[in-house]
């Protein structure tokens, strides 16, 4: 299991280092100077020329890459095009916050997604599979923004169920904690629980005419012991896999759903950064974001590793 | 899979039962289409949404950008379908001018990235050896950073236009179809049939256009529906976020911005614009699905 | 019921499939007897229905398949008017069921353990885990799997094909059924192991359990079944002991069947005799005599009209029957 996941990680610093390279030449590479777009009528051109000494963005561009590149491996984030402050400790700040609502995202999508495919899959062209597919379809085309304004205009403008927006952390107040959490990861799982419902549907349409089901029939087995073990408990093998694969979407809708609901992770922050055009930290940012993604993808193929044992190396 | 035990293959012993769907971009005919349900819903839908696009190009019932066409804050009426804004401007009309800017970033998305991504994926394809190694890493590393940030981080750079979120979102879809198409070329290219095209001397060329893309297009006409649907999606949400067209120029996303900051007052603009959102991609995801069902019949079953 | 009583009794078992608006007939009118502690092959071509006989049996055979007969009889007991929730009872531990390929029958994400003692657990209701692996211990050691302890522990996919399919049989053994159908259990397998499973077979034939052997493969027949019953579309075509059948078979298709086994020793043939043509599809069954069309003893008799007219109805009380109008004049080759 070690050498799994260590092989694995061998795989990925290469990737991430191409991807630094990308993402340089990336934002490099882009026409336009976002210094003199950033300060906009107020930039002279000393101003302009000033700043870009401050900021270190005069110097040759092979220069500035290294200087990045070896500063994300010391854990650096470097600094802010627009306040020159280091992008470090307010990135590590909203970590916490981010994964809060990345892991409470996910429990809901599997918990809406999993068992609506299951029981779409099991009786495939029951009365809930025919729902459930015309459901989805709905699901996948609301907009997360759309779907999260509906939320607080139910719950927290009629029903005044739920705070509307903002964060406490946990360790602080854990129930407040919760429940500002609650709606953001809903809307997520409501926006992405459709495509785990439709794949996990079809697995599970499969499974029910695999070989092995149906000789667990032909063994006289209980029909809620083939429920529970040979349909259930394989049925969730894609899962795991599934949400490797929606991870990027997840992620994206973090994003928004961070700045419907005032939510500080790191996705809010990067969009303050768009805003203002401070593409150093938005550069940083994505770097962050992609570390993250490539992390949680690299969980996912562990436990679907310890949950499959044939795919144990 | 000759090895499946008896006890799965005995349901029909030996029978074909009717002859097997052709499928393949042959079998897009307008008979197909209102012959199958999801499709022609998603037809619908999305015409009426083009149309909307086109008509509120040159006509609204009110200028969309006039305040006080009525007084503010007007729950949807008879003179006013979809209610007012904070400002009095009437919100069917900024839907439909809305409608024009989203439809078109998301088309011009889809059209660059189709075009960048086939030429990427049939490089790599084609010519394998270093080049695909390389092109394909290059690839799989921009498919790893999530789409929605890699466009946010674009938009950045440029100016907040309609113009930038479509090139940005060109950045994001380029590898989607860069891999379908790399993967068709990569599958047909050793085909008997391409190998003897080669022998007796077909350019390569030619034999790109006549025998690997009629396999590929299937497969790329629904990677288009699907794509222009997301790009809708994410054109409102960068417009949401701000980084898109800029008010007062209305866009779907930024009516969203309004509807979220006036929820109390006005709840109607936000489930009035999101709802057409929502209906503009559920008929392009409708029909990309029933293109799906005519163009790869085996496929069906996986989704009702 | 005395001990003489058949194990299975079926008369007239019939399973259609509704297809195109008509219906299909994949085993049609067949009759047999299985008695206690016997092994019977079952052996036909493909599409011959001998596989959907087995699963019938069992009352397995998928929808929307039907299945009808006049007479269906496991131990005494009517199959036909038991209930679903009865089924599941006998399933599993009085009548068992082994088929060609054993990974394919076993849960991926279980251990051999646990596949073992779940079919104890859901009949029989023993919870304790002690008692449940001595169980799986016996029902190893009983089909001769080496390393029994190593191997509880172990997933299905890091047997060898040989290992699989004992674990198979020993699922189905474990609760001592009567009768076991065995589906092709051998045809996947190296001919060394092959040897291995078949002498368990009769080691379990020994102790009181019959057997249905289905198979396309006369050589194993002979090595083990005691009775065997020849398959054509959907009907039996000769029946008989393996011993009589094999030195005197009466039924054209089971001469070209024999005919085309390897003899061991002697010259080799000058040609490999297969039997000509294609065997039918249950939609297309030929008029009359169902085997005419690829009947060397038709041709060569000049194509006589009763063959194509009238279907063989053979004296089924006779030991050794066939289902061919010449065979009933005695005329064999």
């Amino acid at each position: 299991m070690l050498r799994y996941i260590v092989n694995r990680l061998l795989i990925v610093v290469p990737l991430l280092l191409a991807l630094t390279v990308l993402l340089f030449v990336y934002v490099h590479a882009v026409p336009g100077d976002p210094i003199a777009g950033m300060l906009g009528p107020n930039g002279t051109p000393e101003l302009i020329a000033q700043i870009r000494t401050d900021r270190g963005l005069d110097r040759p561009l092979l220069e500035q890459y290294w200087s990045w590149l070896s500063g994300l491996v010391a854990g650096d984030l470097g600094v802010s095009l627009i306040s020159g402050q280091d992008i470090t400790p307010i990135v590590i700040d909203r970590i916490p916050a981010t994964l809060q609502l990345t892991f409470a995202g996910l429990f809901f999508v599997i918990l809406i997604g999993f068992p609506a495919g299951y029981l779409a899959g099991k009786y495939k062209g029951g009365w809930l599979d025919r729902i459930l597919s015309p459901a989805a379809l709905i699901g996948l085309s609301m907009p997360s923004f759309w779907v999260g304004t509906l939320l607080i205009l139910l719950f927290g403008v009629q029903l005044r169920w739920f705070p509307t927006g903002g964060y406490v952390a946990f360790e602080d107040n854990s129930w407040q904690s919760l429940r500002l959490t609650f709606m953001p990861a809903l809307v997520l799982g409501i926006t992405l629980s459709p495509f785990l419902a439709r794949m996990v549907r079809a697995s599970t349409a499969e499974l029910t005419r695999e070989p092995f089901v149906v000789q667990a029939r032909t063994r006289g087995l209980l029909p809620g012991t083939i429920s529970r073990r040979y349909l259930m408990r394989n049925a969730i093998l894609p899962v795991v896999v599934i949400i490797g694969m929606q991870l990027g979407t997840l992620i994206g809708g973090q994003v928004i759903v961070e700045q419907l609901f005032n939510w500080p992770g790191v996705g809010r922050l990067l969009i303050e950064g768009a805003v203002r055009r401070d593409y150093l930290l938005v550069q940083s940012l994505i770097f962050v974001i992609a570390v993250i993604y490539i992390m949680i993808n690299l969980l996912t193929e562990v436990v679907h590793a310890w949950l499959d044992p044939r795919v144990r190396l | 899979m000759s090895t499946v035990p008896r006890i799965a293959r005995i349901g029909m012993p030996g029978l074909r039962v009717r002859d097997l769907p052709t499928g393949g971009v042959q079998a897009i005919t307008f008979h197909a289409i209102v012959h199958h349900r999801r499709a022609l819903l998603g037809a619908l839908l999305t015409a009426i949404v083009l149309l909307i696009g086109v008509v509120g190009s040159f006509w609204t019932p009110y200028d969309p950008m006039t305040f006080d066409t009525g007084p503010a804050f007007t729950p949807p009426e008879l003179a006013h379908p979809m209610g007012t804004d904070v400002y009095g401007r009437d919100i069917l009309s900024r839907v439909m001018a809305g409608a024009q800017v989203s439809l078109l970033v998301s088309a011009g998305a889809v059209l660059g990235s189709l075009i960048f991504g086939t030429i990427i994926g049939l490089l790599a394809g084609y010519l394998g050896g270093f080049v695909d190694v390389v092109l394909t890493r290059i690839v799989d590393i921009m498919l790893a950073i999530p789409g929605l940030v890699l466009a946010l981080g674009l938009v950045t750079l440029l100016r907040p236009s309609a113009f930038s979120v479509s090139v940005a979102l060109i950045a994001v879809y380029t590898w989607q179809f860069a891999r379908i198409v790399r993967s068709s070329v990569v599958a047909v290219r050793h085909r008997p049939y391409v190998e003897a095209a080669k022998g007796l001397g077909s350019s390569g060329l030619s034999i790109v256009f006549r025998d690997i893309f009629p396999t590929v297009l299937p497969v790329l006409i629904v990677q288009v529906a699907t794509a222009f649907a997301w790009g809708i999606l994410d054109e409102a949400a960068i417009g949401f976020l701000g980084l898109g067209v800029q008010p007062p120029s209305p866009s779907w996303g930024s009516l969203l911005i309004e509807g979220r900051q006036y929820l109390y007052d006005a709840p109607w603009l936000p489930v009035g614009a999101g709802a057409v959102v929502m209906v503009a991609v559920l008929g392009v995801n409708l029909l990309g699905d029933g293109l799906r069902d005519i163009v790869d019949p085996r496929s069906g079953g996986a989704h009702l | 019921m005395t001990e003489t009583t058949p194990l299975i009794r079926v008369e007239g078992l019939t399973v259609e499939f509704p297809v195109r608006g008509s219906t299909v007939r994949a085993v049609d009118d067949v009759s047999f007897e299985v008695s206690r502690g016997e092994i019977v092959g079952l052996v036909g071509e493909s599409a011959s229905g001998k596989s959907t006989l087995g699963l019938s049996l069992l009352r397995m055979v998928p929808p929307p398949g039907e299945v009808r007969a006049h007479r269906m009889e496991f131990d005494g007991r009517d199959l036909s008017a038991l209930t679903e929730s009865q089924l599941r009872q006998i399933r599993g531990s009085e009548i068992s069921l082994i088929v060609q390929d054993a990974l394919a029958t076993m849960n991926p994400v279980t251990t051999v353990l646990e596949q073992i003692t779940q079919v104890v657990r859901d009949h029989e209701g023993v919870r304790s885990r002690r008692v449940l692996r001595e169980r799986a211990v016996q029902a190893l050691r009983d089909v001769q799997l080496p390393d029994v302890e190593m191997n509880l522990g172990r997933f299905p996919h890091e047997l060898s094909g040989g290992m699989q399919q004992r674990v198979a049989i020993a699922q189905g053994l474990i609760l001592g059924p009567k009768l076991i159908i065995a589906d092709e259990p051998t045809t996947a397998l190296d001919v060394t192991v092959q040897a291995e499973i078949l002498a368990l077979l009769k080691q379990i034939r020994d102790s009181g359990t019959s057997i249905v052997f289905v198979t396309h493969d006369l050589a194993t027949v002979a090595e083990i079944c005691d009775r065997v019953l020849v398959m054509y579309a959907g009907r039996i075509v000769e029946s008989g002991t393996v011993a009589e059948v094999f030195a005197e078979p009466q039924h054209p298709y089971t001469q070209g069947l024999l005919a085309s086994l390897l003899p061991l020793g002697g010259e080799p043939p000058e040609r490999l005799e297969a039997i000509p043509g294609q065997p039918p599809r249950p939609d297309a069954w030929p008029s009359g005599c169902r085997f005419h069309p690829r009947c060397v003893l038709w041709k060569s008799k000049g194509e006589p009209h009763i063959c194509r007219d009238e279907d063989p109805r053979p004296d089924e009380s006779q030991p050794h029957w066939a289902a061919c109008h010449f065979a009933l004049e005695g005329a064999g080759s």
